[in-house]
Formats: structure tokens, C-alpha cells, sequence
């Protein structure tokens, strides 16, 4: 079992995502599915979405 | 964070991440902004948020560190493989057997070959985990959460957690790593 599963069912309004292709560090990666999920997440809370 | 990038690491009474973080949004004039942050970072984002609920709007967590979560076992597998390797450089003082062992463990994934990850992705890794392997960080000293053992439920913002499926299974600011 993995941290972050158990913290995401713990954190009220947390939503997991996993990575494929990546490990720890995804940004030093520029991940493209890492960097449109924080971008979509930032888009729909200037929205009032999320 | 003190030690990392290039920044010193300096004990200082009363520091904290925590303090640190909220000295940094004072300067930039900031009062509530959405946290992004990653591994050993995510650990102390999550503290902030906790200890000021005010200045958090919402939380990135990127193959974080968690206190108040399970910590499961790493006594078999790649990953534990990889840490006995790691701690036999720790013990013989071997700062570059080290450096290349953590780029295999954090960069590629314990898992994946070592090497997965190339060109200035990597570079810039090795650059910057020698600075910080380098710097006279000391875990043990490093300040604890202004809340220890604080519920996970108490987080009220919006949170997005990611994970690398190749990560280092289990990763946890309470163990002891640099990341």
C-alpha cells in the first residue's frame, strides 16, 4: 500500500492521480499529464468548479 | 526549503519550514495562495496548511511526504534493495556512490533501470541532490510540525495528490531520506 493512498481517502476534498511513466519526481520530468492536471485543478478553482 | 536549491542550512531558534513558508508569502504580499509542492515539501505544505488555514487556497501534493497517513512496510522489494545499497554509502561516507544511487531510487524509480531517466532532467538532479548531500542538514534537527500526528481530515481545501506509478513505494517524511 502506498502513502498516498490512504491520505487521499483522508483528505476531504483530495482527488489522486497516478503517474504513468514517472516516479518521484515528475516535474524534473516536465510530465505532460502532471503539468495539465495542476493546470486544469488551477483552471476549475478560478472557475468555482472544484 | 533550508539546504535545498541553494540555500544554506542554518539553525536558527524557533525555525521552521512552517515559519519559513509564511515569511515568504509576507514578503510577496501574498495572503492566500495554492500550494504546489513536491516529496519532502508536501510534508510541510500540508503543515501549513494545517497551522494557517488563511493563507492556503488549495494544495498540489506531488509524490509527498504525509504525516498522519499509514506507513507501510519496506522490508523486501526494489525499494528496499536500493536503501540497503544506499546506506552501505552512507556508512563507508561515499557522497557520489550516494548521489548515484539516489538519482536510481527518486529519479528513475527503484524498480525501473537505473539510468531511465537522461540528458538534463538528470543532470540537473545530480546537480542539485550533491548540494544538498553536501550541505550540513542534519534530519534529526530539523524541525518537527507544528501540529505532530495532526489528522489529515482537517484539511479543508481543495487537494490534488500525484504519484509516479515507478516511485519509491511508501515515501515518508518520518523515514529517513533527503528528499
Amino acid at each position: 500500500m502506498a502513502i498516498n493512498e490512504p491520505a487521499a481517502e483522508m483528505i476531504p476534498n483530495a482527488r489522486l492521480v497516478w503517474l504513468d511513466g514517472v516516479a518521484h519526481l515528475p516535474q524534473l520530468e516536465a510530465d505532460p499529464r502532471m503539468l495539465d492536471e495542476i493546470a486544469d485543478f488551477v483552471d476549475a478553482l478560478a472557475s468555482g468548479t472544484s | 526549503m533550508r539546504s535545498y536549491g541553494e540555500t544554506t542550512y542554518e539553525t536558527e531558534e524557533g525555525w521552521s519550514p512552517v515559519t519559513d513558508a509564511v515569511a515568504v508569502l509576507d514578503a510577496a504580499v501574498i495572503q492566500k495562495a495554492v500550494v504546489i509542492a513536491s516529496s519532502l515539501g508536501g510534508r510541510d505544505a500540508v503543515d501549513l496548511t494545517l497551522a494557517y488555514p488563511d493563507r492556503v487556497a488549495a494544495l498540489v501534493l506531488i509524490g509527498t511526504a504525509m504525516r498522519g497517513a499509514p506507513y507501510p512496510d519496506l522490508l523486501q522489494g526494489p525499494t528496499a534493495e536500493l536503501n540497503a545499497k544506499i546506506e552501505a554509502a552512507e556508512s563507508a561516507g561515499d557522497l557520489d556512490e550516494i548521489n548515484r544511487l539516489e538519482a536510481w531510487m527518486w529519479l528513475d524509480g527503484p524498480a525501473a533501470s537505473e539510468g531511465r531517466v537522461t540528458g538534463p532532467a538528470r543532470e540537473l538532479f545530480l546537480e542539485m541532490n550533491a548540494h544538498a548531500l553536501r550541505a550540513e542538514w542534519i534530519p534529526a534537527r530539523r524541525p518537527r510540525s507544528h501540529r505532530p500526528g495532526h489528522d489529515l481530515g482537517e484539511i479543508a481545501v481543495p487537494t490534488l495528490i500525484m504519484v509516479g506509478r515507478l516511485r519509491r513505494r511508501g515515501h515518508c517524511g518520518d523515514q529517513r531520506t533527503r528528499r
